[in-house]
């Protein structure tokens, strides 16, 4: 569903992806963990076409996203045929980011109407069906400053899911939050996970990663150092860099 | 010897002071509404990605910014004329250079409205497939405005007495009609006075609304 290849990116002299490559199956869920600054956030944005690595490819369902060689500059040219590819895929991020101005029912509904041209009856059908499945149907009315942090991010989930994408990405989405509002968050997620949606998720929930992942992705200064199952990353990773990781974020506690 | 003031030739002056006052407030609504449509495009082409835009609209802004608008009224006046060999009838041509500078601080509020809403924002209207033209209209503009009308309230505020420069031009304004009668009355102390108060009748209620607007927006939550 999603080949990366050798993806490279740097800001400035800082080389935050060397030669990154990820495969991930339909239906599949891909835990990315690792220190910070170690290219997780980095590598999702480059997936979903946020950010232009200098070089490398990505192909999303059998389709080219993009292919750099490390001539270009800048940003991406938003081709018809990028965009398209680019809403095959949803993503959810740390600080929500919902549209403050409109209802929790309208930041869902407006990408449906604006870029699918999907009529308002549908989208509005389509935009409450989501908010019940993400349990927030009470709260369609409300704007997004009159929700708590794990209310947030389950709209910012359904205004996602109301592209009706193949993939979702989310980067850190419970990083934000209080931690007693963490769960229902996961939950939301869990429950995509076993509709069988295709996932990569950044995150420093171990415990989701260890559960809900098929796949676990461990990154250390812009590479993958190590990836495989959840039970043989957590149960005794090859690498040092990575059991020495995971030790540390397992037993702060 | 204490000043003898003789209120009595308001009421005569009055009629002339509300000609003027009538082209002042034309002239300040003229350019509020030309300056406002150019404001969108200088705001359009400082934020544009290429340097071929974006620098010459830079230049643009600091030239207005950077140059007293007594000089630039002047100039369009009397220089422009002679450069393009086109002769404008008197209140055009200061309705152009007043338009040409407030296009310059507008198109700046607007800049600064649009750069003052977060990049995730954009990112957000980005890969939930919005293009160009919905993401402005639907999600950055609508924040946008909170930041930049009571900006641009201000600033129309202070071209409403800016309006007074054109009189030095022989625009028959409020401001020239006042010297004008204080001249043919002797009594400029009283007309001036007056025109003085007009001028803050009509400025400070817009000044108190615009404040009171600012406060309601900023605490608006949506």
């Amino acid at each position: 569903m999603i080949s990366a290849r050798r993806l490279q990116k740097r800001f400035g002299t800082l080389e935050v992806l060397r030669d990154v490559s990820l495969e991930v199956q339909a239906g599949e869920v891909v835990t990315i963990i690792g220190p910070s600054g170690s290219g997780k956030s980095t590598l999702l944005r480059c997936l979903i076409g946020l950010e232009a690595p200098e070089s490398g490819e990505v192909h999303i369902d059998g389709r080219l996203f993009f292919r750099r060689d490390g001539r270009e500059r800048g940003p991406f040219r938003r081709t018809g045929e990028f965009r398209r590819t680019q809403r095959m895929m949803g993503m959810v991020f740390q600080q929500f980011s919902l549209f403050p101005h409109l209802t929790v029912l309208r930041n869902v509904m407006l990408a449906p109407i604006r870029a699918l041209s999907v009529s308002e009856a549908v989208a509005r059908e389509r935009a409450e069906t989501l908010l019940a499945k993400v349990g927030l149907a009470d709260k369609a009315l409300a704007h997004p400053d009159q929700l708590s942090g794990g209310q947030k991010q389950r709209v910012a989930i359904a205004r996602a899911l109301a592209l009706e994408p193949k993939i979702m990405l989310f980067d850190e989405v419970t990083s934000a939050l209080d931690p007693e509002l963490i769960h229902e968050v996961l939950s939301v997620m869990r429950g995509l996970a076993n509709d069988g949606m295709t996932m990569v998720v950044v995150t420093h929930e171990m415990g989701f990663a260890h559960k809900v992942a098929d796949r676990v992705v461990f990154m250390d200064a812009g590479a993958v150092v190590e990836e495989g199952a959840p039970g043989n990353i957590f149960g005794g990773a090859r690498e040092p860099r990575t059991r020495s990781f995971i030790e540390k974020v397992l037993t702060h506690i | 010897m204490s000043y003898d003031w003789t209120w009595s030739v308001v009421p005569r002056a009055l009629p002339a002071l509300m000609k003027g006052l009538q082209l002042t407030i034309l002239i300040t609504v003229a350019v509020v509404v030309l300056g406002l449509l150019l404001a969108v495009f200088v705001a359009a082409g400082r934020l544009a990605r290429s340097p071929f835009i974006n620098k010459p609209i830079a230049a643009y802004i600091e030239f207005f910014r950077g140059t007293p608008a007594l000089v630039q009224l002047v100039w369009v006046y009397y220089c422009l004329p002679i450069v393009l060999g086109l002769e404008l009838p008197s209140v055009a041509s200061i309705v152009l250079a007043l338009t040409l500078n407030v296009s310059a601080f507008y198109g700046e509020a607007i800049r600064a409205g649009i750069q003052a809403i977060p990049r995730d924002q954009t990112e957000s209207a980005e890969i939930l497939g919005l293009s160009y033209v919905d993401k402005m209209r639907f999600v950055i503009l609508p924040q946008a405005f909170r930041i930049i009308i009571p900006i641009v309230l201000s600033q129309s505020i202070s071209l409403f007495k800016d309006t007074a420069l054109v009189s030095t031009l022989g625009v028959a304004d409020l401001m020239y009609q006042a010297r004008v009668v204080a001249t043919e009355t002797y009594r400029p102390l009283e007309i001036l006075t007056f025109a003085a108060m007009i001028y803050f009748v009509l400025a400070f209620p817009c000044t108190i609304a615009t404040r009171l607007l600012e406060l309601r927006l900023a605490r608006a939550r949506h």
